[in-house]
């Protein structure tokens, strides 16, 4: 079943490359910065299920809540000429650290604990 | 067991969404930085044939004015070497020629001189409460201001005269270009320095007439130090070229 939101990242991918949609390159920074949130409530949300309190309304509006706020964050540096979206890297890649950790730590004491069964 | 599918299909129901919104997002994104790095590398090979052209007749000038400089050089030794002979000969033939050969010398300007005559400073105004509603055009020494001085001194009988490092020839043009003067093509600075030689006290008296130049200088409160006096005032040769005034522009 892990397997469908693979297939999910490849469809997004696939559909991205292949239609003619594009953000204008001067919207580039905040679609980068968004990104960056995107990836942090992704894996917050494997952390979280791995954990075993995932809440789904919870990763959902963490999600466009964190990309939002990020992209938002960005434009107002923009407007008033302070780089406010160093913030946003720093917090969304330290957090985006400390989740991978936390799945790889998981990860290895579940394989310990049953060694056939890995999510 | 249905308590815990539920939250599992749910699971990933929700990560599948987000999964695909992000690969959206991500391949964008790899477009729009694709296209970045393309416009960068395309503004970094923008082609501008104007500026192409000005390098180039750029480059072409500098090329001919050493061909030139080169050819300046071999002509003024075969010059040297022929007023030698000349002079031999003329010293045989008539003995005035080699007088007159360097009185149209000094008259042209070429040759170093030394001799009385006056030196004097002149300089932009230095005094700070300078009525109002004055144009501060007043205050600075301009192109026309050496002009008039120089004619001054030329009318009073000078036999040279010299501005800072320039002599001025039969052929100096004397030109304001923005912030600084040229002269003889050469761009001077302030103060100006003038050198005359030529009978020191009928230089004087010209310029220190009442209401002449000097005057009128002191009254737009330029600095002056007063003309000075000497036995020896020595005066550099002119070193450029006598095609007209085709330099100065």
């Amino acid at each position: 079943m892990i397997w469908i939101p693979v297939i999910g990242l490849m469809l997004g991918v696939f559909i991205g490359l292949s239609f003619n949609l594009t953000v204008p390159l001067q919207y580039s920074s905040y679609l980068s910065i968004a990104i960056l949130a995107a990836l942090d409530t992704v894996f917050g949300g494997i952390r979280a299920s791995l954990e075993r309190h995932f809440d789904s309304s919870v990763f959902i509006s963490g999600f466009f809540f964190n990309t939002l706020l990020a992209a938002l964050l960005a434009f107002i540096g923009v407007q008033l000429g302070v780089d406010l979206y160093l913030a946003a890297v720093f917090a969304f890649g330290v957090r985006l650290f400390n989740n991978i950790a936390a799945i790889r730590r998981l990860m290895v004491t579940r394989s310990r604990k049953h060694p056939e069964k890995t999510l | 067991m249905p308590k815990k599918t539920n939250p599992r299909v749910k699971l990933i129901v929700s990560l599948s969404v987000i999964s695909v919104i992000l690969g959206l997002m991500l391949s964008m994104q790899y477009k729009n930085t694709r296209a970045a790095a393309k416009f960068q590398l395309d503004a970094a090979h923008v082609y501008d044939p104007r500026a192409q052209y000005t390098a180039d007749q750029l480059n072409k000038t500098k090329e001919t004015n050493s061909q030139y400089e080169a050819q300046l050089e071999k002509l003024k030794k075969q010059m040297f070497e022929l007023e030698e002979k000349a002079g031999d000969i003329a010293k045989q033939e008539s003995p005035d020629l080699k007088d007159e050969l360097s009185k149209y010398r000094v008259m042209s300007g070429i040759l170093p001189l030394k001799g009385e005559g006056i030196t004097f400073t002149l300089d932009d105004s230095m005094v700070k409460d300078v009525p109002k509603d004055w144009d501060p055009e007043l205050l600075i020494v301009h192109d026309s201001d050496l002009m008039n001085v120089t004619n001054e001194l030329l009318i009073a009988g000078a036999e040279a005269v010299q501005i800072n490092d320039q002599r001025i020839s039969s052929t100096t043009g004397i030109i304001c270009i923005g912030p600084v003067i040229k002269i003889n093509g050469q761009k001077i600075n302030r103060p100006y320095e003038f050198r005359a030689i030529g009978n020191k006290d009928r230089l004087e008296a010209a310029l220190t007439l009442k209401g002449g130049v000097l005057d009128i200088f002191r009254y737009r409160t330029l600095t002056i130090q007063p003309p000075k006096k000497s036995l020896s005032v020595s005066i550099n040769g002119y070193s450029g070229n006598f095609n007209g005034l085709s330099e100065n522009k």
